[in-house]
């Protein structure tokens, strides 16, 4: 008999047989993953842990319903990424309506900090330098059309197959490439106007 | 082809995901091209900084959190399937218990109900043709005193007459005895109409009009006289009997009333009526009609004063 080459399988089968348990190990499996890209398709710490969390509790609710047409884990990735889209929606329709003032606190990891405004004090230090890359190039796919934006995070930041972006997308190869393209070519503009050079 | 259609294809050059021929193409206009070379180094540069950004560690408790939430959901749904199917384990023993309990009280109240309920029903049955030989009827002689049961009495027919006050009980005695015998008789013997009808009959010739039960074809009729005087009524009647070839085989008064039990031939019965006339008002009480051979008549006789019905 043929093993099915999804290594969540088993612990799929247990959980739609009810094994609660069974739903941790794979809510411990695929969390890192499912925060990191909903975080980077919202931009936002908080939120994207609140996505993550009603993606689970999704994903539970409708496991009965997986028949494993696609692998467990595009499942798992297209209902965060689907309500990834819905909370930005949701966050740029909040913006309108309350914009942001300079002076407002911004949300981190850490919690909320007050904007460091640009001051003349001595340069930002040797090791504080990669954490500013970071910080543009997170604010440049911020910046980014929403499906640039998804394209970029499932192939470049998850590694994900052009395969399984088209089954999480229900786009053809072509589309996604050509897409994928486009995306990279923005980010290169982007960061090469804040940066001066790459 | 030209530096724009170069650099469309320099992402796909990257991951090394051209044909053989279009990757030659590409990398001959890169030698040739410095604009296009340096595209090509922006890009990988672009794409190293993208795929190493670090990935972000979830929150601590984010395991916690979703767990909390998907163990309550599992709590929730469970109560849900609970609420539809668990009461299914209490309620169908339940209901089962139910259903037989009212089905045995059911059966047990319309075993209690059943013979009152069949009563009214025997009416319904078609009436049995008195006239048919077979379906006689058969009914016990009411346990009323004869005059011959009955020594201490005068023989005479003047000595027969007895007083009122003394009779009445005697008469009502014999009422209710013949009441009880033919309601026995009558529900065990006749069924429908017919048998209400022949109860009925019988209550009116009481107690001196008997229909006899016997092994000879015997058949009943009733005639009341209504006379003005009583008292040669007894000899007339004895006389007008012994004419027409019969005999009296009962008789006995009470009050004002003279009881008569007599055995004539069922053909004289119309000269018996007749002679009856001369005697006073006869009415017949019972519409019996007779086939032949003997039978036993019922005579009335009451004064008209005391006439009653």
């Amino acid at each position: 008999m043929q093993q099915n080459p999804d290594p969540d399988y088993e612990t799929v089968l247990r959980c739609q047989k009810g094994d609660v348990d069974a739903f941790e190990q794979l809510v411990i499996r695929h969390q890192k993953k499912m925060f990191n890209i909903s975080y980077r398709m919202t931009g936002d710490f908080n939120e994207a842990a609140e996505v993550v969390q009603d993606a689970f509790v999704a994903a539970y609710k409708n496991i009965k319903g997986f028949r494993g047409s696609a692998g467990f884990s595009t499942w798992l990735y297209t209902i965060v990424l689907n309500l990834s889209r819905n909370r930005l929606k949701q966050m740029k329709a909040r913006a309108v309506k309350e914009p942001l003032s300079l002076d407002d606190p911004v949300r981190t990891h850490e919690g909320e900090m007050k904007p460091d405004h640009p001051s003349n004090d001595v340069p930002v230090p040797d090791r504080l330098e990669r954490h500013e890359v970071e910080q543009r190039v997170h604010g440049c796919i911020k910046s980014l059309d929403d499906e640039f934006r998804e394209v970029v995070v499932l192939r470049d930041i998850q590694g994900l197959s052009y395969r399984e972006i088209c089954d999480m997308l229900r786009l053809a190869e072509g589309t996604v490439k050509s897409r994928l393209h486009r995306a990279r070519e923005s980010l290169r503009v982007c960061l090469k106007k804040h940066r001066g050079e790459l | 082809m030209d530096c724009r259609d170069i650099q469309e294809k320099l992402s796909a050059f990257i991951e090394e995901e051209l044909s053989p021929a279009e990757r030659l193409q590409v990398e001959k206009h890169l030698k040739a091209c410095s604009k296009c070379g340096l595209a090509l180094e922006d890009l990988r540069r672009t794409i190293a900084l993208t795929k190493g950004l670090e990935a972000a560690e979830p929150p601590p408790w984010l395991r916690q959190k979703v767990m909390a939430r998907v163990r309550e959901e599992a709590s929730r749904q469970k109560g849900i399937i609970r609420k539809l199917f668990f009461p299914l384990h209490i309620k169908v023993p339940l209901e089962v218990f139910a259903t037989l309990a009212i089905a045995l009280t059911a059966f047990y109240v319309f075993k209690t109900v059943e013979p009152e309920i069949k009563q009214p029903t025997s009416i319904v049955v078609p009436p049995v043709d008195i006239q048919e030989p077979e379906k006689k009827e058969e009914f016990k002689q009411a346990p009323v005193p004869t005059v011959k049961e009955r020594p201490a009495e005068a023989p005479g027919p003047a000595k027969r007459m007895i007083d009122a006050e003394s009779a009445a009980p005697i008469d009502e005695k014999a009422d209710e005895a013949v009441s009880l015998n033919e309601e026995k008789t009558v529900s065990r013997e006749t069924s429908g109409a017919a048998g209400f009808r022949m109860k009925k009959e019988l209550r009116s010739f009481a107690p001196g009009v008997l229909m006899k039960a016997g092994e000879e074809e015997k058949q009943a009729m009733g005639l009341t006289v209504f006379v003005k005087d009583t008292l040669n009524v007894n000899e007339e009647i004895e006389k007008t009997v012994k004419e027409l070839g019969g005999g009296i085989i009962r008789s006995e008064a009470a009050g004002d009333k003279l009881f008569f039990t007599v055995k004539l031939d069922s053909g004289k019965l119309k000269e018996l009526k007749e002679a009856l006339k001369l005697l006073g008002e006869v009415e017949e009480e019972s519409a019996l009609s007779f086939s032949g051979g003997d039978v036993e008549v019922g005579i009335k006789v009451v004064k008209t004063e005391v006439r009653l019905h």
